[in-house]
């Protein structure tokens, strides 16, 4: 492989290598700079960063705006609590039960959408029913715990067991390992993989896209098993962590929506801004219980914050934190590169037919 | 028997309501191409505005809802006016992201507002209940129904009789063609959208003396609003009032068989299983109905 | 080789072909010519997979490849340049290129290595990490074609490539159009742009009203009566640079 160093030739690509490299070295030694209780902050804020970025692989890269990735992150919920607690099954088989059905899931929701040729506001519209019929279902499923949820019930503790009773520490690493590897796994496949370079064709012109030799319907539904199965991990991690599952905490529209939202905010289609969101998110709700804001007054105050945010953001048309991050940078180091001579504007011969030229 | 009567009959004016909730959506819908997923938020509001208004007896009642309408429509034009405006010129996704975000705003602001669910105000018809062969309707839930129905009326003479109809309905057929004829189709769009708000905000106050209101209700009712428009949009108007109908009774009797949670998702997955089968009917076969047949300065019967 | 066979089509009623039957030879260049409203983006259309027709067959090299898809037909070998409208102004020029050519490379390294010697080749190199919709109109012509170039394609459909571009631009596109031609390309050249259709083709096929109403060389079609009145039908801003030469021999282009 040719010396990764030669990546790093244009001012942007530096800056963002440091600023990385700088978070992660934080992020390393957060559990020994604060008290347990911060910690478990932590693991939320990288939660919320996970949660997001899995949904912005469907989401922000295909340009699937699925609102049924909530099933994903309750299927991981669910599945631990049903698999580990009620029929001690290891837990970490559980979270590859849950990644599997999500995927499975996901692939065929894809599948169907495009079978059916289901275009962007009826995929929404569709996900949020498919969502609410699962959130109905697991309300009067007793399997499911129907409305009173599933409760917490065994002993073991470590990692192979992915439960920590005392010090979130364990919760808070782990999580961060998940978002590494996904992190780097999936901006490989971004990079390196003809999968993963059709994406973005996909999005933006699926004819276009056909055109050049991409399966369009069969990468869509690949990238949704993938972000939906990911997304699942999620659910069985905060399921371990607050240690009661039901239909009213992990099957809501307000997680669904707020994937979506944050990874909007922080730039849909970037690898970094859903994570920046995510942590962002945290650390408000944090902020705000700082205050002695009532703790139901902190998730509407986030909600609405999100919300506003998000529509200002939509409306003056910025594209998210990561590319005003992007831009800002720029302006201040440079591009880096020579600007590309522009040919002088000679005598056109030719018809622009239709308009259609531009 | 007496039971499968009485829960028709109040399906059937249950669903009278869920119309005039879906009319709204309808006309912003087939008008302006416009996504409004917080439309059951604006029947949200108008279910607070008259909580908030706290009216004692009939024409107080009224006049409340007269003002959350009011309050309703105006929102709804600044909405339209300054946030979804500049980006259905541009096009793309962003007002489905934006009003999506709006109906959960305006849910937690409601629900910061007042915090105590289910909320609700007595009877301030100035009749009691109205029983005949073993069905008993409640004063609430009669005047509900009735009154949608006539509003359902007007908005239906509005929009095929009264020339600002015929305009509205030039909107939706032919963007460029409305605007050679002068139309000012950027009023006509903030126009139509604060009345479909403003129908909504009018079905929540009537809606608040049949059920307690909570935030969480904002969701719920945007969804069977969409479903109204989805499975009736592809008739006129009348489709989604037919619709509306066919909603309210398949709730109430579907509560027979099936209790509570599970045969609302029964709803929401059926409801799934029609947006893959009809979602083509939606937009052309509706803006095929609400075209004016003649001319645009010709009133044409709808 | 490129043999469309009685291809028709109609739209909600509306015939746009009708038995529209002729042959692309591989090294070589048929042009399709006719004024607007032809039929000719259809035609292109349905050879490339986008469309389906309602009748008729397209066969590449004998094999039939009506109505299959435009993923498969690209893995077959017929490739087609599109104008680049505002969604995808947000794609990487280098990426472009790049994507098209894994249908001839085993992997990254050499997917990566083939777009390079094409975007040089165009002299688009120094604009490999500009988004299509930042560099020049004329220059996000260039792009389109060197993705479709870069796929090594069996049959190149070309859609109005030359429309817009500047004299040494069409010049430029005129040379790689010729050497694909002679790497065994079949080609079919949608334009209007009469300086390239004069120095390229090896047949020429006209469409008016969805049907074929003459096909030869340039000089064949021209002094047909029939093609004639077909382009001095349309008005005249349209017709300004379709109209065929009236007399070709005088011009000694052949």
């Amino acid at each position: 492989m040719t010396n990764p160093l030669r990546y790093l030739d244009t001012p942007l690509r530096r800056v963002n290598a440091v600023v990385v490299t700088a978070a992660l070295a934080f992020a390393l030694v957060y559990p020994f700079l604060v008290p347990p209780p911060m910690i478990g902050v932590g693991f939320v804020a990288l939660l919320y960063a996970l949660r997001n970025f899995t949904w912005n692989i469907a989401g922000g890269y295909v340009g699937q705006l699925s609102l049924s990735h909530i099933v994903a992150f309750g299927t991981g919920a669910f599945s631990v609590a049903v698999l580990t607690w009620r029929h001690e099954v290891n837990a970490w088989i559980a979270l590859v039960v849950g990644v599997l059905i999500s995927a499975v899931v996901g692939f065929l929701i894809s599948l169907l959408m495009s079978r059916f040729g289901v275009n962007a506001f009826f995929l929404a519209l569709g996900t949020l029913a498919l969502s609410l019929a699962a959130a109905g279902v697991a309300a009067s499923w007793t399997f499911l715990g129907d409305t009173n949820g599933i409760s917490y019930s065994g002993t073991e503790e470590g990692f192979a067991h992915l439960q920590w009773y005392v010090d979130p520490s364990g919760f808070y690493y782990t999580t961060l390992g998940f978002l590494v590897v996904i992190t780097i796994g999936i901006a490989a496949l971004m990079r390196f993989t003809h999968f993963g370079r059709s994406l973005p064709f996909i999005r933006e012109d699926p004819v276009i896209a056909a055109s050049m030799g991409i399966r369009v319907v069969r990468n869509q539904a690949l990238a949704m098993a993938l972000s939906m199965g990911l997304t699942s991990i999620a659910g069985t991690l905060i399921a371990q962590y607050v240690q009661i599952v039901s239909y009213e905490s992990v099957l809501t529209v307000e997680i669904g929506v707020a994937m979506m939202v944050g990874s909007i905010i922080g730039g849909a289609g970037t690898l970094a801004g859903p994570i920046v969101a995510g942590i962002g998110i945290a650390v408000l709700e944090e902020f705000l219980r700082s205050f002695a804001v009532s703790s139901a007054n902190v998730s509407s105050y986030t909600q609405i914050a999100y919300a506003v945010v998000v529509i200002l953001l939509l409306r003056f048309g910025t594209g998210g934190i990561m590319p005003l991050w992007e831009a800002g940078v720029r302006a201040v180091f440079g591009t880096g590169r020579k600007p590309p001579a522009v040919p002088e504007q000679e005598q056109r011969v030719g018809e622009l037919v239709d308009g259609r030229v531009g | 028997m007496s039971t499968v009567l009485q829960l028709a009959s109040t399906g059937l004016l249950q669903g009278l309501l869920y119309s005039l909730i879906g009319i709204g959506l309808y006309l912003v819908f087939t008008v302006m191409r416009v996504v409004n997923f917080a439309h059951g938020y604006f029947v949200l509001i108008g279910m607070y505005g008259v909580l908030s208004l706290g009216p004692k007896g009939f024409l107080p009642f009224l006049g409340a809802i007269v003002v959350a309408a009011a309050g309703g429509a105006l929102v709804g034009y600044l909405v339209q006016r300054f946030l979804l405006e500049s980006g259905l010129a541009k096009g793309g996704h962003s007002q489905l992201v934006i009003t999506l975000s709006l109906g959960i705003a305006i849910q937690y602001l409601f629900q910061v507002l007042h915090p105590e669910p289910f909320e609700t105000i007595p009877n301030p018809y100035p009749f009691e209940a109205f029983t005949s062969s073993g069905v008993t309707i409640s004063a609430p839930r009669m005047a509900a129904g009735a009154l949608s129905l006539v509003l359902v009326l007007l908005v239906s003479f509005l929009v095929y009789r009264t020339r600002i109809g015929t305009i509205i309905r030039g909107c939706s057929e032919s963007l460029n063609g409305a605007i050679h004829v002068g139309i000012n189709v950027r009023r006509v769009y903030r126009l139509t959208f604060a009345l479909g708000c403003g129908l909504a905000a009018i079905a929540g106050g009537l809606l608040l003396p049949i059920q307690p209101v909570s935030p969480a209700l904002g969701l719920e009712l945007t969804i069977k609003a969409f479903i109204v428009v989805v499975i009736g949009g592809a008739g006129s108007l009348w489709g989604t009032v037919a619709a509306g109908v066919l909603l309210g009774l398949a709730e109430a009797l579907g509560s027979l068989y099936a209790p509570g949670t599970f045969a609302t998702a029964l709803v929401y997955g059926l409801f799934f299983l029609v947006i893959l089968v009809r979602p083509q009917g939606l937009v052309v076969r509706a803006a095929a109905r609400i075209t004016p047949r003649k001319s645009l300065t010709k009133v044409g019967v709808g | 080789m490129l043999d469309v066979a009685n291809v028709a089509k109609s739209f909600g009623g509306l015939n746009v072909l009708s038995d529209v039957t002729f042959t692309a030879e591989s090294a070589a260049i048929t042009a399709l010519i006719g004024p607007n409203g032809a039929g000719k983006s259809t035609l292109v259309n349905i050879i490339g997979g986008v469309l389906r027709p309602d009748g008729g067959r397209v066969r590449l090299d004998g094999e039939d490849v009506t109505g299959v898809p435009s993923a498969t037909a690209f893995a077959k070998g017929i490739t087609r340049t599109f104008q680049i409208s505002g969604n995808v102004g947000g794609l990487n020029v280098f990426e472009s290129v790049a994507v098209a050519a894994y249908r001839q490379a085993r992997g990254y390294r050499q997917a990566n290595a083939l777009a390079r010697t094409e975007l040089e080749r165009f002299e688009l190199w120094e604009y490999r990490d500009q988004q299509l919709g930042s560099i020049p109109t004329a220059l996000t012509r260039l792009v389109d074609f060197a993705r479709a170039m870069v796929s090594r394609p069996k049959v190149l459909l070309l859609d109005e490539v030359m429309a817009g571009l500047t004299p040494h631009e069409v010049d430029l596109v005129i040379r790689q159009v010729g050497t694909c031609r002679e790497q065994g390309v079949a080609i079919v050249m949608i334009e209007h742009v009469m300086q390239a259709v004069e120095a390229l083709a090896d047949h020429v096929v006209v469409l008016n009203q969805g049907q074929v109403i003459a096909s030869g060389s340039l000089g064949d079609v021209s002094r047909n009566a029939e093609v004639v009145e077909a382009y001095l039908g349309t008005p005249p801003s349209a017709s300004d640079d379709a109209r065929v030469p009236a007399d070709n021999s005088a011009k000694g282009q052949w």
